[in-house]
């Protein structure tokens, strides 16, 4: 066999050479960066109460869907993750499609909110949010779209106020939480819950980071920000890099109760599945909904395997059920070029069709 | 900040650095000079470089940014040590015998990531051994995760005794604070045998990493960078860290290690709480239970007032029915009050007819 290694030992020393260059360059780029804006569509808070805002987006189209839409994400995020920047955001995305946004921003839990539980969530928030928007508008149903744990929300929320959604959206959204490949679930069946939340009160967004990133330690930790030296010199690249870190490390804590009951009954007992989740002292029964459904899944999520959200298939009873499988990974569903141009138009035409 | 101003990008330094690594290129000892701490001087010169870029950072979420790069640049900079070493042996001894020299080459770093003593004192290793466990472990919860460590409760152990000490015997807490240490002491033991499973990883991804070598041999392919080699490395540790992820042996190590450390950091609670109660201060524990209250307290507020607004609608409802009822009534009595003229003049047709008719 021939010998594959075609590098000189001169070679190294350039090669070294380059990458301290490209490093001390990349000083300069960084510290003219400047502030690094993310969330910049127009919108106006409606309602707020304790540290939750509903935003709704500024309209972009004259004819709008006369059903609005109301978007519900995971309580480990910031809003902007659906709204990054122009041309990365789903929120603009969808407002160009004719939708009519609205938003919750969970806000950042401190103590004093440790004790809110999955019932203060779903049908507590999230139910006097949707009462705003039917108000608003004076419709009877509107339309609700999950974004991870928020589609989890939102599933267990129509189940049990259907008579208030026209359409249910989820994406990337987790049903079985205990399908083959799911690591994070594989983890998190181990960890001692209670212990964490009596240890931690509420529970630190560090906390959940590190769990994500021990998914894949070597390619985060170890070269990650060695390939970012590549693209050091160049402000643009670098500004999305930064507005991306800015996300995936701007992790609120979870409130106590709520996260204890969320590892517990979903990730630990798959009680989602087996219709056994409790909220508000009544079942939720993922057979009760009948609406229509669009479940989009990534066909690379690592987070949230496409089998653990496929899954919903097989639950609930809507005779308009449809799924769509975007190809990449969990976060690039909300950022990456492809997703903005397949994403929002798909589900304007989805929720048009629906809406009528 | 333009090039022409930013003092890090210094061409004459850069300059030392690059004849310098050529030097010993040519020496065939590229990165093999050493000082007495066991790491290459030139490593030692970019960590000092690094830690100065680092302190002038323009802002904290900067700071943060370079701080991550540099570490793995660290890492990557350890990597190409020892990379380089196999790289200037393969060029002294041609290409008959590189695949007896690659193997030498990832036998001794196998023996130092084991831990082998048969390998000697592994110092130069030590520079290498760390990069790759900050690469594979992150940092540790008691690092990542704020507030208490070991380390803070001895500080807070001995302020507490020299309140105590004042205000009375504190046999009980010096009991916690003890068993603070003994849970201390359990969860670095489990950092060690966490550890110990990323090192025997190690192993496995330098054998994994032998083999793709041979793959690419075998194809005819090439390794054109010391970028590429390293990438190449990374992707082994990675494929050999997802398939021991997936046993019940590493969920289980990763279940234990987090709950070591919640148990200390809850014994840490207890004794931050007793020492706030002899202070006369609310503990941590008081205050979640007034706010638990304040939720219930809440929640209860909620309930009535979506109750009242229930009431208020039954009302609303009850007085349009009212208000319905009574425009009718109304209509009816007007109806009735224009009813007996009709009815008397009917009487007086009808009575007349009845008495006609009587």
């Amino acid at each position: 066999m021939k010998n594959p290694f075609a590098i000189k030992p001169e070679q190294i020393a350039d090669e070294i050479y380059d990458f301290n260059r490209k490093l001390a360059a990349g000083v300069g780029t960084l510290a003219e960066l400047g502030e690094v804006e993310v969330g910049t569509s127009p919108r106006e808070p409606v309602y707020e109460e304790d540290k939750l805002v509903l935003y709704h987006y500024r309209p972009r189209r004259r004819r709008r869907n006369p059903v609005p839409l109301l978007i519900v994400y995971a309580l480990v995020n910031r809003p902007y993750m659906a709204d990054l920047e122009k041309g990365r955001s789903l929120i603009q995305g969808l407002l160009e499609a004719g939708q009519d946004v609205y938003l919750i921003d969970w806000g950042y839990p401190d103590a004093v909110d440790s004790d809110l539980s999955l019932d203060d969530y779903i049908i507590g928030y999230l139910d006097r949010c949707v009462d705003v928007v039917r108000r608003r508008h004076e419709v009877e149903r509107i339309n609700l779209l999950g974004i991870c744990q928020g589609g989890t929300f939102s599933l267990c929320y129509t189940a049990l106020c259907q008579d208030k959604i026209r359409n249910l959206i989820t994406t990337v959204t987790p049903v079985d939480f205990h399908t083959r490949h799911d690591q994070l679930s594989h983890l998190a069946r181990h960890v001692d819950i209670d212990q964490c939340v009596d240890a931690m009160g509420n529970v630190p967004g560090e906390m959940l980071n590190w769990m994500f990133l021990m998914l894949k330690p070597f390619r985060l930790m170890g070269r990650k920000y060695v390939d970012l030296v590549d693209i050091l010199d160049d402000p643009e690249r670098m500004r999305n890099f930064v507005r991306m870190e800015k996300w995936i490390f701007d992790s609120p804590a979870q409130a106590g109760r709520a996260f204890r009951e969320f590892v517990a009954d979903f990730y630990q007992d798959n009680k989602l599945i087996k219709g056994r989740i409790d909220i508000g002292g009544r079942t939720v029964d993922l057979e009760n909904i009948t609406v229509p459904v669009l479940n989009i899944y990534a066909r690379d999520d690592h987070l949230v395997p496409p089998d653990a959200s496929r899954a919903l298939a097989g639950c609930v009873s809507s005779e308009d059920y449809s799924e769509l499988e975007f190809p990449g990974g969990h976060i690039g569903l909300y950022v990456s070029a492809r997703s903005q141009r397949l994403l929002p138009p798909a589900i304007g035409r989805w929720l048009d069709e629906r809406s009528g | 900040m333009s090039r022409a101003t930013n003092p890090f990008l210094d061409p004459d330094w850069l300059e030392i650095q690059r004849s310098y690594l050529q030097q010993l290129a040519a020496a065939g000892h590229t990165g093999d000079a050493h000082s007495g701490t066991g790491e290459p001087d030139w490593y030692r010169a970019l960590q000092v470089w690094w830690q100065t870029v680092l302190d002038q950072a323009p802002a904290d979420d900067m700071r943060v940014l370079l701080s991550n790069i540099f570490h793995q640049s660290q890492s990557f900079s350890t990597m190409s040590g020892e990379f380089s070493r196999l790289i200037a042996a393969l060029s002294e001894t041609g290409d008959g015998d590189w695949q007896k020299i690659f193997h030498q080459h990832i036998k001794a770093m196998k023996q130092q990531f084991s831990g082998d003593p048969a390998a000697g004192p592994g110092e130069q290793w030590n520079a290498m051994l760390q990069a790759w466990q900050q690469a594979g472990t992150a940092t540790l919860p008691e690092e990542l995760f704020g507030g208490l460590n070991g380390e803070g409760l001895c500080d807070m152990a001995e302020r507490f005794l020299a309140l105590t000490a004042t205000t009375g015997p504190g046999g009980e807490y010096a009991a916690a604070l003890q068993e603070g240490m003994r849970l201390w002491q359990g969860y670095r033991a489990r950092c060690g045998q966490y550890f110990s499973v990323f090192r025997r990883l190690g192993v496995d991804a330098l054998d994994r990493l032998e083999r793709r070598v041979m793959e690419l041999a075998a194809k005819d392919a090439q390794i054109t960078s010391l970028r590429e080699l390293y990438n190449l490395w990374v992707d082994c540790n990675e494929q050999v860290f997802a398939e021991h992820a997936a046993s019940e042996e590493y969920a289980r190590l990763y279940g234990d290690l987090l709950a070591d450390y919640m148990a200390f950091r809850r014994q840490g609670r207890k004794l931050v709480d007793a020492t706030l109660q002899q202070l006369d201060l609310p503990s941590r524990e008081s205050l979640a239970s007034v706010s638990r209250n304040q939720h219930e307290l809440q929640r209860q507020l909620r309930q009535s007032l979506a109750q009242q607004e229930k009431t208020q609608a039954a009302l609303e409802s009850l007085q349009a029915e009212l208000d319905e009822l009574r425009r009718s009534l109304k209509q009816e009595s007007r109806t009735a009050r224009a009813a007996p003229r009709r009815r008397s003049v009917k009487k007086k047709r009808g009575g007349t007819g009845r008495r006609r008719d009587g």
